[in-house]
């Protein structure tokens, strides 16, 4: 009797373990409850009515509604990202394929030879192009060679100056 | 936002289609049947050996070029299609950032040589043959420096192809 007094005094002031409180709970579901505790009797089922009709029904998890623009835009940028990566996929096959050809009257010559030969021709052309255009850059090139002993001259001057004095 | 960001998309897609590339230029007139395209990607060495190039770093220079791509065409100098052409080049060299390396006339030919740093040591050299009827674009992307590649056609005003000679 005291003993459940005490527990029905922490009880109230919120000090109870669950062990306790379990313990009170099987107090009131039993029979032999003395008179004076029948008043909190009706508490204690109406915790334990309570307790099943949740466990009976949980309570529904609502899920937040999706707008439908929401839901647009993601298959778009879904479907954007599957185009470019076969875009991607499709670019990478073709530069892999062979990087040697030629189109000549709209038709492709797949022929190392020939495109390394006409590169070479071409390059060649641009090489002498270049060669005739740079001939008086070449002339002027020889013309200070030639000036060099000029510019000896200047040195021997200083050194015979030197000598003088 | 929805409808800042479907402008946004349809900006860049006009952009991206409007703006012309060299690469673009090069693939918009590969497949005319009034051009000639050729392309080598590999085999550079053997490129190399059709100069005659023995030297070391010319050797090396040829290994470090990724392709040649040559587009040509032979037309009347004033009909439309030549002025189209050169008139889609300009715009490309002026929004591509090309800078002028050499340009040479003889007669009535005549070279440009553009150059571009795109990213670290990622460079393309342009050179734009223009001749009685007949102009040349010639585009050599490789992975070297500025210097690297200015040394590749110019050694104290030849070229590096004058191994070859």
């Amino acid at each position: 009797m005291e003993s459940i007094n005490e527990l029905l005094e922490r009880y109230f002031s919120g000090e109870t373990t669950l062990a306790e409180e379990n313990q009170l709970k099987l107090y009131f579901k039993c029979q032999n409850v003395l008179p004076d505790h029948e008043i909190y009797r009706s508490l204690f089922e109406a915790f334990d009515a309570e307790l099943q009709d949740k466990s009976a029904n949980p309570t529904e998890r609502v899920q937040p509604v999706r707008k439908k623009t929401t839901r647009i835009w993601i298959k778009t940028f879904a479907y954007t990202g599957i185009a470019a990566t076969l875009l991607l996929t499709l670019w990478i096959q073709r530069s892999q394929e062979s990087k040697n050809y030629a189109m000549v009257g709209g038709k492709r010559i797949q022929d190392n030879e020939y495109a390394e030969k006409y590169t070479a021709q071409k390059l060649n052309e641009i090489h002498d192009l270049l060669h005739n255009s740079m001939k008086p850059i070449n002339s002027i090139e020889k013309v200070r060679n030639g000036l060099q002993p000029i510019h000896k001259l200047e040195s021997v001057k200083k050194t015979i100056n030197r000598i003088e004095n | 936002m929805k409808k800042m960001l479907t402008l946004v998309v349809f900006t860049m897609i006009v952009v991206a289609t409007q703006a012309q590339t060299l690469q673009s230029l090069f693939e918009k007139y590969s497949k005319d049947e009034r051009f000639t395209y050729v392309t080598v990607g590999s085999g550079m060495m053997n490129l190399a050996s059709n100069f005659g190039i023995k030297n070391k770093n010319s050797k090396l220079m040829a290994s470090k070029m990724r392709s040649i791509k040559i587009l040509t065409l032979e037309n009347d100098a004033n009909s439309p299609l030549m002025k189209s052409v050169i008139q889609d080049l300009d715009k490309i060299i002026e929004v591509g950032k090309f800078e002028t390396a050499v340009e040479a006339r003889e007669k009535a030919e005549m070279v440009h040589i553009y150059y571009r740093v795109v990213e670290k040591d990622n460079a393309d050299m342009l050179i734009v043959t223009k001749e009685r009827g007949e102009l040349s674009l010639v585009w050599i992307s490789g992975k070297m420096s500025k210097e690297e590649m200015m040394n590749s056609f110019s050694q104290n005003g030849k070229t590096n192809m004058d191994a070859a000679s």
